[in-house]
C-alpha cells in the first residue's frame, strides 16, 4: 500500500543554503549526513554553523557559540538546547536537519514554536523509514514503524499505517485495519521511505 | 416560529431518533441524482425568506436539543474533540459573539443576548441556560468560550487560519466528524487534512474550495452541503472510536473506508446522519473583522 498518495505526507527535498537567510545552521542526529542530503554542488561544509549527535555522555558543546561544529550527548540534548538557542535568536536564521523523520519534526517543532515560518526551516528525512505511528484509537506513539501494519503496543489494535502525516503531532496516523470484518488484513509491506 | 424539540433522541445505543414530516420537509438537499461525486458547491449563504433550512445563519432544527446533550456525552469522554491553539484565543470570541448574536436575531423565542458594554447576559431557554459572563474574561465562562457556545450549536465547528496562501485549522470541535480526528488534523493545512480523501485531490476541488474559502468575506458566510449516510442515525463515526462503530451496520461516506458498494434503495429511505454543514467560521489573521 506504498504510493497513497496523501497530501499531508512529506516530500523532502535535497538541502541547499536558502540565499535569504542570514545565518544558517545545519542539524544532523549522527555524526554524518548522507551524501544525498543535499543538493548537487552542496555539501555540510557549506553551512557555517553545523550541529551532530556525539552519542557520549562527555560531550560538552557551547548551543549560542555560533559559527562552527557542535557535537550534542544524544538527539534528546541538541533538541532541548535548540529550543534554548532559537529563544535568543533574531530573523535572518535558517535551520537546516538532516536525520530520522521523527528528528527532523522535532526540529521543525523547535522553529515553529520559535515563530519560525515554513519557509524558514529545511529538512531531509534519512536513513531507513523508521516511522512514529500514533494509534489514533488509543494515542499510543508506535516508534520506528518499517511496515504498512503493525499491532499497537497499546491497545493491541491491528493497525493499517496511513500515509497521514501530522506536523504538529509528528506522527503519522494508524488505523484499525479489520475493525469492520474481524481478522480482515492485507499483505504486509516495508514501507517506502 | 417556535420550535418542538425532541430532547429525547439518542444517537447511539437504542438510536431513538427520528424526523417529524416538517423536518423532512425541510430537508435542504435535492438529491436531484442518482450518483454523486464530490463537488464543489459552495454559494452564498442566501437566507430563504420562506423559513426552512437557509433562513438562520445557524440553522436550529428540532434535534436541536438532543444534538447538544451527544455532543456534550462525547466530550465527556473525550475532551480531546474540542481543540484551539492558542494564538487563536480571539477568534474563539468571535466565534461566541458570532453566533450568540445570530440564535438571538434568528430565534428570539429560544435564545437571548443582553449586552451592557463587556458585561454580557446569555439566555438559552432549549437548554434551560443563563450565563452572566464578561466579554473577553474566560474565566467568567464554565469552558472556553469557544467550547462553551459550540456546546450549543448543532454540526461541528473548525477555525481557519489564513497565512501563507492558505488555511489552517488551528482550532474546532468534531463530535458528528464522517472519519476525522480533529487531535491528529489540529493544525494542518486545508490541503494536509483534506488528504486521505479519495479523488477529489485530483479533481482540483481542494484547489478551487481554498480559492473560494479564502475569498469569504466578513459579512458575507458562504455555506456548502454536505452529507454522509449511516445506516444507524450515529453521529459519532469519529476515527477514535472507529473500532466501536465500524463493527456495526457499515457506514456510507467519502472516508477512507468507504464499502464500494452500491446504495441500495432510494436515498429518502436512508437516514440523514449529519445534515448540514454549519457556514464556516473564517478568522483572517488580519481579519477585517474588528469590534
Amino acid at each position: 500500500m506504498s504510493g497513497q498518495d496523501i497530501k499531508s505526507r512529506p516530500v523532502y527535498t535535497p538541502l541547499a543554503r536558502d540565499p535569504a537567510g542570514r545565518a544558517h545552521l545545519l542539524i544532523i542526529d549522527d555524526a554524518a549526513p548522507p551524501a544525498e542530503a543535499f543538493a548537487p554542488g552542496t555539501s555540510a561544509a557549506d553551512f557555517p554553523e553545523t550541529w551532530s549527535v556525539a552519542a557520549h555522555s562527555q560531550a560538552l558543546p557551547a548551543p549560542l557559540a555560533g559559527n562552527g561544529a557542535q557535537a550534542f550527548r544524544s538527539a534528546s540534548h541538541l533538541i532541548a538546547m535548540l529550543r534554548h538557542r532559537l529563544a535568543r535568536e533574531t530573523m535572518g536564521l535558517r535551520l537546516y536537519a538532516i536525520g530520522a523523520e521523527h528528528f527532523c519534526w522535532d526540529v521543525a517543532a523547535c522553529a515553529s514554536a520559535a515563530g519560525m515560518g515554513r519557509d524558514e526551516f529545511f529538512l531531509y528525512a534519512a536513513g531507513k523509514p523508521a516511522r512514529r505511528v500514533v494509534c489514533v484509537h488509543c494515542r499510543t506513539l508506535n516508534e520506528g514503524v518499517s511496515t504498512n501494519l503493525i499491532t499497537c503496543t497499546g491497545c493491541h489494535a491491528r493497525l493499517f499505517v496511513r500515509d497521514h502525516f501530522s506536523r504538529l503531532g509528528n506522527a503519522f496516523m494508524g488505523v484499525q485495519i479489520d475493525a469492520e470484518v474481524p481478522g480482515e488484513t492485507i499483505e504486509i509491506e516495508e514501507l517506502s521511505a | 416560529m417556535t420550535i418542538a424539540f425532541k430532547p429525547d433522541e439518542t444517537f447511539r445505543g437504542d438510536f431513538r431518533y427520528a424526523n417529524s414530516p416538517a423536518a423532512i420537509l425541510r430537508f435542504p438537499f435535492p438529491f436531484d441524482q442518482d450518483s454523486y461525486m464530490y463537488g464543489i458547491n459552495m454559494e452564498p449563504h442566501t437566507r430563504s425568506t420562506m423559513g426552512g433550512a437557509f433562513a438562520a445563519a445557524f440553522d436550529v432544527d428540532e434535534h436541536y436539543v438532543a444534538e447538544c446533550a451527544e455532543r456534550a456525552a462525547v466530550l465527556a469522554a473525550d475532551p480531546g474533540r474540542c481543540q484551539v491553539l492558542p494564538h487563536m484565543v480571539e477568534a474563539e470570541w468571535d466565534t461566541l459573539e458570532l453566533i450568540m448574536e445570530s440564535l438571538s436575531a434568528d430565534y428570539p423565542e429560544h435564545f437571548t443576548l443582553e449586552r451592557e458594554g463587556d458585561d454580557w447576559i446569555w439566555t438559552n431557554r432549549p437548554l434551560s441556560l443563563h450565563q452572566r459572563f464578561r466579554f473577553g474574561d474566560p474565566s467568567s465562562l464554565p469552558q472556553s468560550p469557544f467550547e462553551y457556545i459550540a456546546r450549543q450549536a448543532q454540526g461541528d465547528f473548525t477555525l481557519q487560519d489564513q497565512r501563507d496562501g492558505t488555511l489552517y485549522m488551528d482550532g474546532g470541535i468534531a463530535t458528528t466528524q464522517a472519519d476525522w480526528s480533529l487531535s491528529f488534523d489540529l493544525g494542518m493545512t486545508f490541503h494536509e487534512w483534506h488528504g486521505p480523501v479519495p479523488l477529489a485531490h485530483q479533481k482540483g476541488v481542494f484547489d478551487r474550495a481554498l480559492s473560494y474559502l479564502m475569498r469569504v468575506r466578513y459579512g458575507h458566510p458562504a455555506r456548502r452541503l454536505n452529507w454522509t449516510m449511516t445506516v444507524h442515525p450515529r453521529l459519532d463515526t469519529s476515527p477514535e472510536n472507529y473500532p466501536v462503530w465500524g463493527a456495526g451496520p457499515h457506514h456510507f461516506d467519502g472516508g477512507q473506508h468507504r464499502r464500494d458498494a452500491a446504495f441500495a434503495g432510494r436515498i429518502a429511505d436512508i437516514l440523514p446522519a449529519a445534515a448540514l454543514e454549519r457556514a464556516a467560521v473564517l478568522h483572517p489573521r488580519l481579519s477585517c473583522q474588528h469590534r
